[in-house]
């Protein structure tokens, strides 16, 4: 296992795992919806198309955001 | 279209003898950007650039209440501001373009008639419309001074609009054209801000590699906003606008998020989805100059 960070909250994962996973373990308890947000992964926006392909290592920051669509 | 557009357009322009293309600037136009011009970035050189460029407003709401007046001030030569909505009370906090005699009456027109009296230097035309890919086609090709603006590289598109299918929409059109998106958003206490421009920095990517379209993110009438949240957002889109024309852009690599209540400003590195909809025909390096036929790319993406 390691440890990363979500939204500032350790999460503990399998050492393997993706941002994909990371993220769909951590929309729920955020109550976001996977299409409604974007990834940040050290201080990048990591793309859709590559939340599969973008592993997590210890102590990785990851983010959670929302778009903001008001003017 | 053309009678719609026709019947709910105008143009509000106090000094028309004096639009053709500006190679120097009068004495009164000296003295009156005297502290533009005395920026080394800026000079009589910048404030000509601003004075040739065209810029289109999405949304004369909250954010293009307050761009408008910024960018008319500093100069801006040609503004298209394009709104059907029409004001209401609860928008007046924010809306400051916009008092209540204005209430029921179509933002663009109130905004164009506010504006025109600030600068005689800003021709505007105004469009009681929706955004839609069809309308932004014919505002490009029925005006031949914006389609000369758009070969020369000086037009710009600002979002100022307020929910994600037209932050979407006029993304695509802009990918597609390769004409500079500077897009700022607000709701609550959070702002977001980023420039696109596929030909400075498509490795950066454009709105919808950011955020995909089928998002459903809330806006101020759910969410809320101070007024005060949306000038700073506001003024930093404007600043940015007036870079991006002077190209004293350092980097668009950012994308730039405010928190209102911190008083804090985050900025992340974008980078492109490969599987982009809106702009995966976007050279992979940035380019010079692109070609007119490469400019001219008409593609109708639907995400």
């Amino acid at each position: 296992m390691i440890t990363v960070y979500v939204n500032e909250r350790p999460l503990e994962v399998n050492k393997s795992s993706n941002l994909q996973q990371v993220l769909a373990l951590s929309v729920q308890s955020l109550e976001l919806k996977l299409d409604n947000i974007a990834a940040v992964h050290n201080q990048h926006v990591v793309p859709r198309s590559k939340w599969s392909t973008n592993l997590c290592h210890e102590n990785d920051r990851i983010e959670i955001f929302s778009a903001v669509a008001g003017g | 279209m053309k009678d719609k557009i026709m019947t709910d357009s105008g143009v509000r322009d106090n000094n028309s003898a004096n639009k053709s293309a500006i190679n120097t600037l009068s004495d009164n136009q000296f003295i009156q950007y005297y502290r533009q011009i005395l920026l080394p970035l800026v000079g009589e050189q910048g404030q000509q650039n601003l004075l040739n460029s065209h810029v289109i407003v999405v949304g004369v709401g909250g954010l293009g209440s307050h761009v408008t007046q910024q960018l008319s001030a500093a100069g801006i030569g040609h503004l298209y501001l394009i709104d059907d909505d029409l004001v209401e009370l609860s928008n007046l906090p924010r809306q400051i373009l916009f008092d209540a005699n204005s209430i029921g009456k179509h933002k663009a027109i109130c905004a164009a008639e506010k504006v025109a009296a600030i600068n005689s230097d800003t021709q505007l035309r105004y469009f009681c419309e929706k955004f839609t890919h069809s309308f932004a086609e014919h505002l490009l090709h029925s005006n031949v001074e914006l389609q000369q603006a758009y070969q020369n590289g000086q037009l710009i598109l600002l979002d100022c609009s307020d929910n994600m299918p037209t932050r979407q929409s006029i993304n695509v059109w802009c990918a597609a054209h390769f004409i500079p998106l500077i897009s700022a958003s607000v709701a609550a206490f959070s702002g977001q801000l980023l420039v696109v421009d596929g030909q400075v920095a498509p490795q950066r990517g454009c709105y919808n590699c950011l955020f995909a379209g089928n998002s459903s993110p809330q806006g101020c009438a759910n969410l809320g906003v101070l007024g005060p949240s949306v000038g700073v957002m506001a003024s930093m889109q404007a600043l940015t606008s007036i870079k991006h024309i002077l190209k004293l852009d350092t980097e668009l690599k950012h994308l730039h998020i405010f928190d209102g209540l911190q008083l804090s400003w985050r900025q992340l590195i974008r980078h492109r989805d490969p599987h982009c909809q809106a702009c995966g025909h976007w050279p992979s390096e940035p380019q010079s100059q692109l070609s007119k036929s490469q400019k001219t790319i008409q593609t109708e993406v639907t995400l």
